[in-house]
């Protein structure tokens, strides 16, 4: 068992709480770093194969560094009680939960653009999950578990849960209302797996064209009835089309036949509804509209104004920064709260901020001077221009015709590649797999093509109106083997750089790195390696670790195995 | 009559021969024990395990099917391991479609291994249950009631299989669940012997 490396520096009072526990901004003392801290409820932990599960996931997942996830560091057991703490790294920006209340109170609305902007960006995330540990599902996605940044992002949160709650064995009903996490229908116990993925994913998207959370009674009995009965956030004078109904109708598994069971098939759908359907258009800008907004609305300090480089509307005079990103050096309550301030705010949303940093306390204009009150009406005025623009932007694209706002000003990249199925990424965003052809803004973008071995990097110049193709060929694969379940086998060279390879074995099985690289779990065979020494590691979640150094020659493939049941 | 002398070579040459063949005939089956198979899995060289385990496959065809079942998953395993999961998909077909309960415990199997033999469950379960009722129907057509409800009940067990769960909505299955239930009940009723009168 770890031991405590980290102390709450705040309040009792948690940060935020869900059906999984209550997450509390810590200290880890070790380091200096600010990471947040989920404090499990005991009656997930009293399941002792919740925890052993968990632990399983945390370990196989602790690879898994890309951006769109905050990563999970480890468990800990608390000094004392009978808690399990998951430390993970701390998302900045607002929980979605946080804004769908504050939407569903009719304080905000949401556009129907800025909503679609952020289910692509969950389905996206989702799938790279997926695709790095095919055997894993997420288990735990709902709004509560999604941050939204101020650089309208969408960061997923603990991605660790899938195979620790399929333990509980509740039924779809129990895990809803005790957790609000969404289960399909199944003939068995319910089961963590990709297709559940795909239904939660069905209940955020759900929940972001309805402009609020779903409530308690809504899911899973009467989730068809809402689908069909769906208007917009907008209200009754929006409701949802025949072919977003459907969409969600089949992410939600509410017919199995006709469901989705991959992010993927999901994701292509989407796509695919879109482009058929002028009346919608997942936009970026609308959403970075809607967080300026929400941020001068609740002037939550946890989202700082979007840069004027990203705004839709580009601006002489870049706006005092109301928070610095370099002043999260430490945590301490804020004294001014949401009354203070003059805002309305749900009780959780006013909670959060009370533990901003120390300087969102320190912000307050400096009287008679004549630059901040410059520059406290240009990021006014930023605002308001922000506002209209993005008003601007809806209306266009709704009664424009059918044809997107902006339609004069994309173009359109027909990706292909030998084999064909190559995942496509654009400016970091996967788009699906060729072959495939993508509406992109005017502009630079950077298109990868994630086959086999290295991604395939590719910078085009896509021009406003026109078409651009472009051919991969990736047929002479290189000898790595992508394996489910596993990252491909790229182990350092560490001798003289000549090749050789190595295989591995366990009993009962086990992860394995090879010199600090992930190459999968056992058996594995034709691992290429360089000749010269390496370090194996063997680690089975439950039966602990074996370290072996093994030296790699020309003549023969090495062999290492080990079998934890011995000593 | 005694035996010339280039007889009697001859024929100790023929019986040291003979001795050879049948000494080498025992090396091999040794070569090819479903141990040294196992042995040289276990010790990840997953090469050598499959050719013995490709030629235990041949001489299986016609055996005992728990062999069969046996070498098919060793062979899953290394050719898992050697990354040709086309054919490892090909080896767990097999064996699921002799043992269609065949689902290997998390606590014997990585992640990994689990999951390559639920997607091939997923996949050819459904046929393999549509043959194993046609097969328990053709019993009770012929009123081997005994042999039918064994069958109906192992067919009834499969839906119970949480690999099943993702395609049990198809109506067709559900349709052959309600069969099989039915088929099943009346089978163990007329197996049941007549009371005495």
């Amino acid at each position: 068992m770890e031991s405590a490396a980290v102390r709450v520096s705040s309040p009792p009072a948690p940060l935020f709480e869900d059906g999984l526990g209550a997450r509390h901004q810590v200290l880890d003392h070790t380091t200096n770093e600010r990471l947040e801290a989920l404090s499990l409820r005991c009656e997930l932990t009293a399941n002792p194969s919740f925890e052993a599960a968990l632990r399983e996931r945390v370990s196989r997942l602790s690879g898994l560094g890309h951006g769109v996830y905050a990563r999970v560091r480890r468990l800990e057991h608390p000094p004392a009680g009978p808690s399990l703490i998951v430390v993970a790294e701390s998302a900045p920006g607002v929980r979605l939960s946080e804004i769908l209340t504050l939407v569903g109170q009719r304080q905000l609305t949401l556009d129907v653009s800025a909503a679609l902007g952020l289910i692509r960006q969950v389905m996206s995330a989702v799938a790279i999950l997926h695709e790095t540990a095919r055997d894993a599902a997420h288990g735990a996605i709902g709004p509560e578990r999604i941050v939204v940044t101020s650089h309208a992002r969408v960061v997923l949160t603990d991605y660790v849960f899938g195979s620790a709650l399929e333990q509980l064995h509740y039924s779809p009903e129990r895990y809803w209302k005790e957790l609000r996490i969404a289960v399909p229908r199944s003939a068995g116990l319910p089961r963590f797996d990709h297709r559940t993925d795909v239904t939660q994913i069905g209940v955020v998207a759900l929940s972001l064209i309805l402009g609020r959370l779903l409530q308690t009674d809504e899911y899973p009995a009467r989730v068809a009835d809402v689908v069909s009965s769906a208007v917009s956030a907008r209200g009754e004078a929006e409701p949802v089309t025949a072919a977003l109904r459907t969409w969600l109708t089949r992410t939600l598994q509410i017919n199995l036949r006709n469901a989705f069971t991959s992010v993927p098939e999901a994701l292509g759908a989407f796509d695919d509804m879109l482009s058929q359907n002028g009346a919608y258009a997942a936009a970026p800008a609308a959403l970075e509209a809607f967080l300026v907004r929400y941020q001068a609305h609740t002037a939550d300090p946890r989202l700082k104004p979007v840069p004027a480089a990203q705004m839709p509307v580009r601006l002489q005079h870049a706006p005092r920064p109301i928070q610095p990103a370099s002043a999260l050096s430490d945590i301490v309550p804020l004294g001014a709260s949401s009354a203070e301030l003059g805002r309305s705010a749900t009780p959780r949303v006013a909670a959060a901020r009370q533990y901003a940093p120390r300087e969102a306390a320190e912000i307050e204009p400096d009287e008679g001077s004549m630059v901040d009150g410059l520059l406290h009406f240009a990021f006014t005025a930023i605002v308001m221009l922000a506002i209209v623009g993005a008003g601007i932007f809806v209306l266009a694209s709704y009664y424009g015709g059918g044809a997107p706002f902006g339609a004069r000003r994309v173009g359109t990249v027909v990706v292909e590649s030998t084999p064909p199925g190559v995942q496509v990424v654009v400016d970091g965003e996967g788009r699906g797999t060729t072959p495939i052809s993508l509406t992109l803004r005017a502009g630079e973008h950077v298109l990868e093509l994630h086959g086999e071995g290295e991604p395939h990097v590719i910078p085009v110049t896509v021009q406003a109106g026109a078409e651009i193709s472009q051919h991969v060929d990736l047929s002479p694969a290189p000898p790595a083997r992508s394996r489910a379940g596993a990252t491909p086998p790229t182990a350092r060279p560490a001798g003289d750089g000549t090749q050789s390879t190595l295989a591995v074995n366990a009993s009962p099985w086990a992860e394995v790195w090879v010199d600090g690289e992930h190459v999968g779990e056992t058996p594995l065979g034709n691992l290429p390696v360089s000749v010269g020494p390496h370090e194996v590691v063997f680690r089975h979640p439950v039966l602990g670790e074996r370290r072996h150094e093994i030296t790699v020659t020309s003549s023969e493939p090495a062999r290492l195995s080990v079998d934890f049941s011995t000593p | 009559m005694t035996p010339r002398p280039l007889s009697r070579r001859v024929l100790g040459f023929t019986g040291l021969v003979g001795v050879i063949v049948v000494l080498s005939a025992a090396r091999v089956a040794g070569q090819d024990s479903l141990d040294r198979a196992q042995h040289l899995y276990e010790t990840a060289a997953y090469d050598e395990a499959l050719v013995v385990l490709d030629r235990l496959n041949t001489r299986a065809a016609a055996g005992a099917s728990a062999e069969r079942v046996t070498v098919q998953r060793y062979r899953a395993l290394c050719l898992l391991a050697l990354g040709r999961d086309d054919e490892a998909g090909a080896a767990i077909e097999a064996i699921i479609s002799m043992d269609p309960s065949f689902s290997p415990p998390a606590s014997e199997v990585s992640p990994r291994v689990r999951t390559a033999i639920a997607d091939v469950r997923r996949r050819v379960l459904p046929d393999v249950i549509k043959q194993a009722y046609a097969e328990a129907k053709t019993a009770y057509d012929r009123q081997e009631f005994t042999v039918a409800a064994a069958r109906f009940g192992r067919i009834l067990a499969l839906f119970d299989d949480a690999d099943l769960a993702d395609v049990v909505a198809d109506r067709h299955l559900q349709d052959l669940q309600t069969l099989s239930a039915g088929f099943h009940a009346l089978s163990l009723s007329a197996a049941r012997p007549d009371p005495p009168h």
